[in-house]
């Protein structure tokens, strides 16, 4: 499925900067256009794929090309006073090419917090094509400003796309990677998965077409209803047998095999959904209760059989309770198979009830110290007696 | 109350409708207009005039004369005639006003000038284009309203009508080679964002919108000339789709 991506701050225009750099190394024509907006300029000059006629710096005469420093509402104020700008970007995309537009950014922060529902109110208002968000979640350990930031950006958020895909970066660096080491690793991560997801319904003309293969509107349709989304992944390294990436084999169409060869498959297919169902979801969250689900099982197509995915989009089926799970397969050239599992409209998320939790309080927080401190000030400027008067 | 009395009654009340209509005073009264704009800038100062001649012929002696508008910081004048010599005047400054005619006030001419500026457009529309009502005039008598007269005309502001134009300019180049896909999805973006008062962005896309149209007829132009030279070009894609295939093959693109 084709895209239009638009960053929004720091993290949204690495993230899409990632993007490109996959869909061209891959080849697998996901991304259609690219924007980046920034209240930073060096952000904006830091990336690498995205074409500077399509970075945009906002807000100039606030902030001076220096970023909001995490203040979301003033990010959010900026991006509705500069939306002609940011227009302007966007009036370059085919927008009768693009199968859907997607708004990427760090919930955390302030340019693209704040930025990233005003977009997608705007483009909502503007365009048929439906907006997609994909937000990513603060590490636990970055503080109270940029959860309760991501709390009330993720409230917006919502309201304002067709659905909200949102990776979690808390889950993610456990690991015991470094931060700045670990958002390389982790914007991969995020590329991998999504870029399978959406590169599904983009199989191109090189690639083998099986008649199951995903289409661009079963994304959209599991996307359709809204809500929050979250997916998981897994893969396992298999041998791409003699000829079989090869010209010969596709013109025999051969695609015979003994039943041990059948049966293995199968039951690698059923093995790899269970793993990227029940491990580390972009956003962990109770599976049970979702409301649609997306199956997409991508491969070598030798490797790739309607009965493991059948059985595949079945179990999911009891594992969600949902009766809107579709499946289907995403031929590729390389020696895995990879299980991506969408998994729409959940709703059992107690990391966003601890997101949440953790914003309140330091909302509190936040009051107290200024209330503390616009009395301490007020101690030491004012004379005990009050027998000074100011000048004006 | 049963319901087949009710309807009964409705149906007689229509018949007592239709003879009324048919038989009451189908207005006769001649009106004429000058300065009547068909469109107008947000702001700019319209001055129209009425003028009914012979007020009471085949029209009942005494009747009121209502008029309405929807232009701003109005003045209505009245003024009652005779053989060219003013009777009576009165002026308004409502938006709508009722004034009252009398046979024995020896009138035979009724002029009526309204004065005011063009209101704000409250929803824009491309097509149909936005417009306002400049004038209606009633005669009422009795309960009985016949409308004399009811104008209206298009208005506007610098940057609608910019944009206006460039979509209208796009409309023509479209049509002119007989439609385009592209180019008509860029213009409904046009009229999009000129509802949505996006003046500047309709105007970029409606040129976006133009050009598109004007390249593909270029472009049409070219074809033969392309097909021409495709044998050529067609040779040479094999040769690099080969090499690309082989190269294709050598790396490994790793999508999962
Ligand atoms: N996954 C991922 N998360 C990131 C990355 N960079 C920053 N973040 C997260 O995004 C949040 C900060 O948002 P940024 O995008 O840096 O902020 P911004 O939108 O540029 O806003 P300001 O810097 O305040 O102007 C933090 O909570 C980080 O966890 C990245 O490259 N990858
Ligand atoms: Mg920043």
């Amino acid at each position: 499925m084709k895209l239009a991506m638009i960053g929004f701050g720091q993290a949204g225009g690495k993230i899409v900067d990632k993007f490109l750099e996959y869909d061209q190394r891959t080849n697998s024509g996901i991304v259609r256009s690219a924007v980046a907006v920034n209240t930073a300029k060096a952000d904006l000059l830091g990336l690498e794929q995205i074409p500077e006629e399509h970075r945009v710096l906002i807000g100039q005469a606030r902030v001076k090309g220096h970023g909001v420093g995490a203040d979301n509402e003033l990010g959010a104020e900026i991006a509705e006073e500069d939306i002609d700008e940011i227009q302007g970007a966007i009036d370059n995309i085919p927008v009768h090419e693009i199968d859907a537009f997607l708004v990427v950014s760090g919930l955390g922060g302030g340019t693209g917090s704040g930025g990233s529902p005003v977009i997608s109110k705007h483009l909502k208002r503007i365009y048929t094509e439906p907006v997609y968000g994909l937000g990513v979640l603060p590490g636990g350990d970055e503080g109270g400003i940029y959860t309760l930031n991501a709390a009330r950006s993720f409230q917006t958020f919502v309201r304002e796309v067709d659905n909200l895909l949102v990776f979690d970066n808390d889950s993610w660096r456990k690991t015991g990677e470094s931060v700045q080491g670990g958002y390389d690793h982790i914007n991969e991560e995020i590329v991998r998965r999504f870029g399978v997801l959406f590169g599904a319904g983009e199989v191109g003309a090189g690639d083998n077409v099986a008649e199951s293969v995903v289409d661009s509107s079963e994304i959209i349709n599991t996307l359709a209803g809204g809500g929050v989304s979250t997916v998981g992944y897994a893969s396992e390294d298999v041998e791409l047998s003699g000829s079989s990436g090869g010209l010969l084999s596709r013109f025999k169409g051969d695609e015979g095999g003994s039943d041990m060869d059948t049966a293995n498959t199968t039951n690698r297919i059923t093995s790899l959904v269970r793993k990227a169902a029940l491990g580390r979801l972009t956003l962990p969250c109770e599976i049970e209760g979702a409301e649609r689900a997306l199956l997409v099982m991508a491969g070598p197509s030798q490797h790739l059989n309607r009965k493991g995915i059948e059985r595949g989009r079945k179990w999911l089926e009891e594992q969600t309770g949902s009766m809107e799970v579709r499946g289907g397969d995403y031929p590729t050239n390389e020696p895995r198979v990879a299980a991506a599992v969408l998994l729409s409209g959940i709703h059992n998320v107690p990391r966003i009830k601890e997101l949440q939790q953790i914003a309140i309080e330091a909302q509190d927080n936040i009051d107290d110290i200024r209330q503390q401190s616009e009395d301490n000030l007020e101690q030491l400027v004012e004379d005990d007696e009050d027998e000074l008067d100011p000048l004006f | 109350m049963s319901s087949i009395p009710c309807s009964r009654a409705t149906i007689a009340l229509l018949f007592v409708a239709v003879l009324v209509a048919a038989v009451g005073p189908a207005s006769a009264l001649s009106l004429s207009s000058e300065g009547v704009p068909e469109s107008s800038q947000v702001g700019e100062e319209i001055q129209v005039t009425y003028t009914i001649d012979d007020p009471f012929t085949d029209a009942p002696n005494e009747w009121t004369l209502q008029g309405e508008t929807e232009l701003e910081d109005v003045r209505w004048t009245v003024t009652v005639l005779r053989a060219g010599t003013q009777v009576s005047q009165e002026t308004y400054t409502e938006q709508s006003f009722n004034h009252s005619l009398d046979v024995d006030d020896n009138g035979d001419e009724v002029v009526v000038n309204l004065d005011g500026t063009t209101p704000a457009i409250e929803n824009y529309t491309y097509s149909p284009e936005e417009t306002y009502r400049v004038t209606s005039l009633d005669q009422r008598t009795g309960g009985n309203v016949e409308e004399l007269t009811n104008d209206s005309a298009h208005h506007y502001t610098g940057d609608s009508q910019e944009a206006r134009n460039a979509i209208e300019d796009a409309e023509t180049a479209i049509d002119e080679i007989g439609g385009h896909d592209e180019a008509e999805t860029t213009l409904n973006r046009a009229i999009t964002l000129y509802e949505a008062e996006r003046f500047s962005d309709a105007v970029e896309a409606a040129e976006d919108a133009q050009e598109k149209a004007e390249n593909a007829q270029q472009s049409q132009q070219t074809l033969t000339m392309a097909l021409m030279g495709g044998g050529v070009l067609l040779v040479l894609a094999l040769i690099g789709g080969g090499v690309y295939y082989w190269k294709s093959q050598q790396e490994t693109v790793s999508r999962l």
